[in-house]
C-alpha cells in the first residue's frame, strides 16, 4: 500500500523529513501560502517558487508571492508563462536537473495551487528522474471551498476554453485507424467538459465522476454537480461509453480506476483530468505506463480569479517514489 | 446512428452508404471543390465543410455513381487534422534550435501517407500482383530507403487493400519512432538531438509515389488527385507555413491540396520562405459561410432540404411543417396583427407596400404587446420551421443538434420509439436551452437584483469580460428596438463608423472565435469605402427575446459608443421612439439601415 497520510495542516511537520529542498507554486489562490506558512522553515535547505510571469496573473499572485518569499529566505523563483508550454516544461528541466546535479536527494512538493499542466509535467520529469531521489513527498491543501460566495447553482471556476493541447511528456501514439476515446475525470467544470467533447469529437466518451471529496464541504456541489453531468450526459448518447466513479483524494483508488477503463482495448486514450491535483496524479502514472494515452490540457479563457477557492484546514501526503513503484510496470 | 433521424455522427466516421444516405447536394455552388486546382474551404464551425470533403472521397462516390473506382474523374483523400495529432507540443522544443521545417515537414508527410494508405485500404481496388509487386520492390522500397528507412520491408501481397495496409502499418510505425524521438529532446539528462530516422517530404516523397500509385491497375488512369486537408487551422504556424510551401509548389493539376479552415483562423499565408500565397495566383478560396449566412433563402433551402431528407431515412413520411408545427395560438395573434396592419395601412403604413409593413412590424408589434416586462415577453415561443432554421444562422450542425435534442425529448428516451410530430413547447424549449447553453458556456450568467442576461461588470480588465458586456449591450439594444415605434425594428447587427482600435478589435475578434459575432464588411456611410460590420448569431434571439426571421437591419457605431458599451455593458445607444428624440438617436434613421 501506498503511503498516503491525512491531517490537520498544523501537524503537516511530523511527516517531513528533517532537511529537504521545497518546491511551490504561488498563483492567485491563498491556497497557495497555507502550507508554506506551517512550515519549520529551519529544515528547508532551499525553497524554489515557480511563479507565472504572465502580467495580470503576476499582478493577482503577488501577495502569495512575497508572502512566501518572505517566510522562507532562502528561496529562489522559478519564473514560467504558463499560456506556453514549451516555457513551463523547460522551466521545471532546468530545475530538475540542477537538483540531480547538486545531489539534492529529498525534495518535498506543495502540489496544491499547480496548474493541472504543470503538474503533469513536474511528475513526468521526477518519473525519469526516480533513480536520483531517495524522498520525494507531495503535499496538497485542498479547497475548503471552491467559487467562494456561491450557490452551487452560481458556482464557477473558469469561463470557456480557449484552446486544447497536449500536455508535454504525454504525447501518447494516435492511430488512425483505432477509435479515439476520451475519458474526462470532471470536477466542477462542466463548461470545459462540453468544449472538450466539441474540439476533439471523439468517437466513444467515458465520463469519470469524483466521489470521496478531500473536504466534506464539497459535498453538495458535488451532488448538483452530478446531477448537472447526468443531463448533460444525455447530449452525448450516440458516443457515451461508459461512466465511472474515481476518488478525488486516494489516488491509487483512482490508478485501478483508470487501468480497469482503458486496459484490453485496442483504442487511442485521450486522457484529460479536471478534478483535484490529486486524482491529476493518477492520470500522470496510468499515462506513463501506457503509450496508447495521450494526455491533453484544455486552456480556459478566464479563471475566477477573484473568488476561486479558500484554503481548507487539512492536508494530504503522499509518497511519490512509493507510488512510481507500485505502480510503473 | 440510433434512432433519432437527425442525430450527428462525425463526417469522418460515417461509411460510405451513411454518407451517401445523407448526401444533399449544398455543394453545386462551389464547383471549385470537386475540380483540379489548389483551394481553400473556409466557414463556421459546423457549417458542413467536412461533410462537403467526406461527400467528394472515392468511397462515397464510387456507391454514388455506381462506378468502379478506376472510372472516377479524381482519386480523393481525406487527411484530418486533429487538435492534437499532428501540432504536438513537443514539435516547439525545435523552433530555434534543430531543423524544425525539415522535421515537421517529415511528420506532416507521414501523417499525409499514413491517411492515404489507410484510406486505399478500404476500397475495392483491381488488383494485379505483379505490377503492385514491381511499383514496390523497384520503386517504393527504393525510395523510402533512400529517405533513410533501415526496417525491413513486410509487406502482405494478398490484395490491394492488405499491400495498401501494410503500407500505413509502416508509416504508424514511423510516427511512432517520430514521437519517440520527440519525447528524448524534452526529458534526457543530456540534451541529444541527432536524428537518424528517415526523413520524407512533399516534393520528393508524395509526389512522386503518388504519381506512380496512380499509374497502377484499377486507380483512375490521367485523373487528378485532391488531397483534403479537413481542420487545417489546428496546424501549428510552422506546419502552415510547410503546408503553403506545398501548395505553391504547383503540383496541380496532378495534385491539388483541398484545404479546409475556419474562418480567420488559419495560422498564417507565408510559405516557409516567408512568401505570401494569394488568390487566385496560388489557390481559389470558397467561403461557405458567406454564402449561407448572408443569402438566407439558400441556406432555408438547403436546410429544408436536410430536414426532409433524414425525415424520409428514418421513414417519417410527414410534412416538415406538420413535423415542426407553429405554436397555433401565438400565429393566430400575429395573424391578427398583421390584418391590424394591412387595415391600418392607408393611414399609418410606413413602406411602401403593405407587406413590407406586416413582414417588419406584426411580430415585433405581438412581442411588444406580450406585457410591459420583459419577463412576459420571454413567453414568446420560438417553434415552427422558419424559427428553427433562421435561429441555426447557416450553421448546419446547430440544426441538427437542435432537431435531434427535440427527437430525443418527444420520444422521452424511448428507442425505436415513432415521433410524428414535435410540439411547439418542445422546440421552444430546446431553442432557448441552446443558446443559453452556447452563451453561458463561455460567459457568465447575470444575477442579482439587475437582472441582466450577461454578468456585466464597470471597467472590466480581461477580455472575456469586456466582450460579455459587449454581448450584452448589442443584445438589451436591439430588445429596445424591436419593441420600440422606430420605423427599422429588426436589428441584429452593428457596422462601424470608423475604424476600431485595438481593444475593441480584440473583442470583436474573440466574438468572432466563439462565434457569438459574424464579421462582414459593407459599404461605410459616406459611401466612399468599406467598413466593418458584426452580426450577432441569431441563435441569441430566444436569449435576448429577438425576432430572427426574415429581413434585418444594422446600426451604426462609432468607437465612442462602443467603447462605453464594453466598459458598461448597458445599451449600445440610448433608443428613443422616434428619429428625432436627440442628437445621439437621430443617427438612428432609416439610412443607418441597410439590407444585409
Amino acid at each position: 500500500m501506498c503511503n498516503i497520510d491525512r491531517d490537520t495542516i498544523q501537524k503537516i511537520n511530523c511527516y517531513l523529513p528533517s532537511s529537504y529542498i521545497f518546491i511551490c507554486f504561488s498563483s492567485f489562490e491563498s491556497r497557495s501560502t497555507s502550507i508554506p506558512l506551517c512550515l519549520e522553515k529551519q529544515r528547508i535547505r532551499k525553497a524554489y517558487v515557480i511563479r507565472n510571469m504572465e502580467s495580470d496573473i503576476m499582478i493577482q499572485s503577488q501577495y502569495s508571492f512575497d508572502t512566501i518569499c518572505e517566510y522562507i529566505e532562502a528561496s529562489e523563483t522559478i519564473e514560467i508563462n504558463i499560456s506556453k508550454s514549451l516555457s513551463i516544461a523547460n522551466a521545471i528541466i532546468e530545475l530538475i536537473s540542477n537538483l540531480v546535479i547538486a545531489n539534492e536527494k529529498t525534495i518535498v512538493i506543495d502540489i496544491s495551487t499547480f496548474t493541472h499542466e504543470a503538474l503533469l509535467i513536474l511528475i513526468k520529469l521526477l518519473y525519469d528522474n526516480r533513480e536520483h531521489f531517495q524522498t520525494i513527498k507531495i503535499l496538497y491543501n485542498g479547497a475548503k471551498q471552491y467559487s467562494i460566495g456561491d450557490t452551487p447553482e452560481e458556482m464557477w471556476l473558469s469561463k470557456g476554453c480557449r484552446d486544447i493541447r497536449n500536455v508535454l511528456g504525454y504525447a501518447g501514439v494516435i492511430k488512425p485507424n483505432l477509435n479515439n476515446h476520451l475519458i474526462i475525470l470532471t470536477g466542477f467544470e462542466i463548461e470545459r467538459a462540453t468544449k472538450l467533447v466539441e474540439l476533439l469529437d471523439p468517437d466513444y466518451l467515458t465520463l469519470g465522476e469524483g466521489v470521496e471529496p478531500t473536504e466534506s464541504e464539497h459535498i453538495e456541489a458535488m451532488s448538483r454537480f452530478k446531477e448537472k453531468f447526468a443531463d448533460w450526459k444525455n447530449n452525448y448518447n450516440n458516443i457515451l461509453a461508459e461512466s465511472f466513479e474515481f476518488s478525488c483524494r486516494d489516488v491509487q483508488t483512482t490508478i485501478t480506476k483508470l487501468d480497469k477503463v482503458i486496459n484490453g482495448k485496442e483504442e487511442n486514450f485521450i486522457l484529460v483530468p479536471l478534478n483535484t491535483k490529486l486524482s491529476t496524479i493518477a492520470t500522470a502514472i496510468v499515462a506513463l505506463n501506457n503509450r496508447k494515452v495521450q494526455i491533453c490540457y484544455p486552456i480556459p479563457e478566464l479563471y475566477n480569479v477573484k473568488n476561486y477557492s479558500e484554503p481548507s484546514e487539512h492536508v494530504t501526503i503522499l509518497n511519490l517514489i512509493d507510488l512510481f513503484e507500485k505502480n510503473i510496470k | 446512428m440510433g434512432n433519432n433521424p437527425f442525430a450527428i455522427v462525425s463526417p469522418e466516421y460515417l461509411n460510405a452508404e451513411q454518407a451517401n444516405q445523407l448526401f444533399v447536394d449544398l455543394y453545386s455552388d462551389y464547383p471549385e471543390v470537386t475540380r483540379a486546382g489548389n483551394t481553400f474551404i473556409t466557414g463556421a464551425r459546423g457549417c458542413g465543410k467536412s461533410m462537403l470533403i467526406r461527400c467528394s472521397l472515392s468511397d462515397v462516390l464510387m456507391m454514388r455513381e455506381q462506378k468502379k473506382f478506376s472510372e472516377l474523374p479524381f482519386a480523393a483523400f481525406c487527411i484530418p487534422i486533429k487538435k492534437t495529432s499532428l501540432n504536438l507540443q513537443e514539435l516547439q522544443s525545435l523552433e530555434n534550435k534543430h531543423a524544425p521545417y525539415m522535421l515537421n515537414e517529415h511528420f506532416m508527410a507521414i501523417h499525409v501517407m499514413m491517411y492515404i494508405f489507410l484510406q486505399l485500404s478500404k476500397i475495392p481496388i483491381e488488383y494485379n500482383e505483379r505490377k503492385y509487386k514491381d511499383f514496390i520492390c523497384n520503386f517504393y522500397e527504393k525510395k523510402l530507403k533512400g529517405a533513410g528507412y533501415r526496417e525491413e520491408f513486410q509487406i502482405d501481397y494478398s490484395s490491394s487493400n492488405s499491400l495498401f495496409y501494410s503500407l500505413y502499418t509502416q508509416m504508424s510505425n514511423m510516427v511512432d519512432d517520430f514521437v519517440l524521438y520527440l519525447n528524448r529532446l524534452l526529458f534526457v539528462d543530456k540534451l541529444d538531438y541527432s536524428y537518424d530516422l528517415p526523413i520524407i517530404s512533399f516534393t520528393r516523397f508524395i509526389v512522386p509515389v503518388l504519381e506512380q500509385i496512380m499509374a497502377l491497375p484499377g486507380f483512375p488512369k490521367s485523373k487528378p488527385i485532391f488531397i483534403f486537408i479537413d481542420d487545417a487551422d489546428n496546424l501549428s504556424e510552422i506546419q502552415a507555413r510547410i503546408l503553403n510551401t506545398w501548395l505553391a509548389s504547383r503540383t496541380q493539376p496532378m495534385i491539388s491540396l483541398k484545404i479546409s479552415t475556419q474562418i480567420g483562423s488559419y495560422k498564417t499565408f507565408l510559405t516557409s520562405n516567408k512568401i505570401l500565397i494569394e488568390a487566385p495566383h496560388d489557390y481559389q478560396e470558397v467561403n461557405i459561410s458567406y454564402l449561407l449566412t448572408n443569402k438566407n433563402e439558400d441556406f432555408y433551402k438547403k436546410a429544408v432540404n436536410i430536414l426532409e431528407k433524414r425525415l424520409s431515412i428514418a421513414l417519417i413520411n410527414v410534412p416538415l411543417n406538420q413535423f415542426f408545427p407553429v405554436d397555433e395560438q401565438q400565429q393566430l395573434k400575429i395573424q391578427e396583427e398583421e390584418q391590424r396592419i394591412k387595415e391600418n395601412y392607408e393611414i399609418a403604413g410606413r413602406g411602401y407596400r403593405v407587406n413590407d409593413d406586416v413582414r417588419r412590424y406584426a411580430i415585433p408589434n405581438y412581442i411588444r404587446d406580450l406585457g410591459g416586462k420583459r419577463k412576459s415577453r420571454y413567453t414568446y415561443k420560438y417553434a415552427g420551421l422558419d424559427n428553427i432554421i433562421h435561429l441555426s444562422s447557416g450553421i448546419i450542425r446547430y440544426l441538427l443538434d437542435a432537431t435531434g435534442k427535440m427527437y430525443d425529448y418527444a420520444s422521452n428516451g424511448v428507442v425505436n420509439s415513432s415521433v410524428a410530430q414535435i410540439s411547439p413547447s418542445i422546440q421552444n424549449r430546446v431553442m432557448r436551452e441552446k443558446a443559453n447553453e452556447y452563451l453561458f458556456n463561455e460567459l457568465r450568467k447575470g444575477k442579482g437584483s439587475n437582472k441582466e442576461i450577461l454578468a456585466v461588470s464597470s471597467n472590466p480588465d480581461n477580455l472575456t469580460d469586456k466582450l460579455a458586456n459587449l454581448i450584452n449591450a448589442m443584445g438589451s439594444t436591439f430588445h429596445e428596438i424591436l419593441i420600440s415605434d422606430r420605423a427599422e425594428r429588426k436589428v441584429f447587427s452593428i457596422a462601424l463608423s470608423n475604424n476600431p482600435d485595438d481593444e475593441l478589435m480584440q473583442v470583436f475578434n474573440l466574438g468572432v472565435r466563439l462565434g457569438f459575432l459574424h464579421e462582414s464588411f459593407i459599404g461605410n456611410k459616406d459611401g466612399n469605402g468599406k467598413t466593418y460590420l458584426y452580426v450577432l448569431n441569431r441563435c441569441f434571439a430566444p436569449v435576448f427575446t429577438l425576432d430572427p426571421t426574415g429581413f434585418q437591419g444594422y446600426l451604426f457605431m462609432t468607437n465612442e459608443d462602443l467603447k462605453k458599451a464594453v466598459r458598461s455593458g448597458k445599451y449600445l445607444r440610448k433608443i428613443g421612439n422616434n428619429n428625432d428624440d436627440d442628437d445621439e438617436v437621430k443617427q438612428l434613421t432609416l439610412d443607418d439601415f441597410w439590407e444585409e
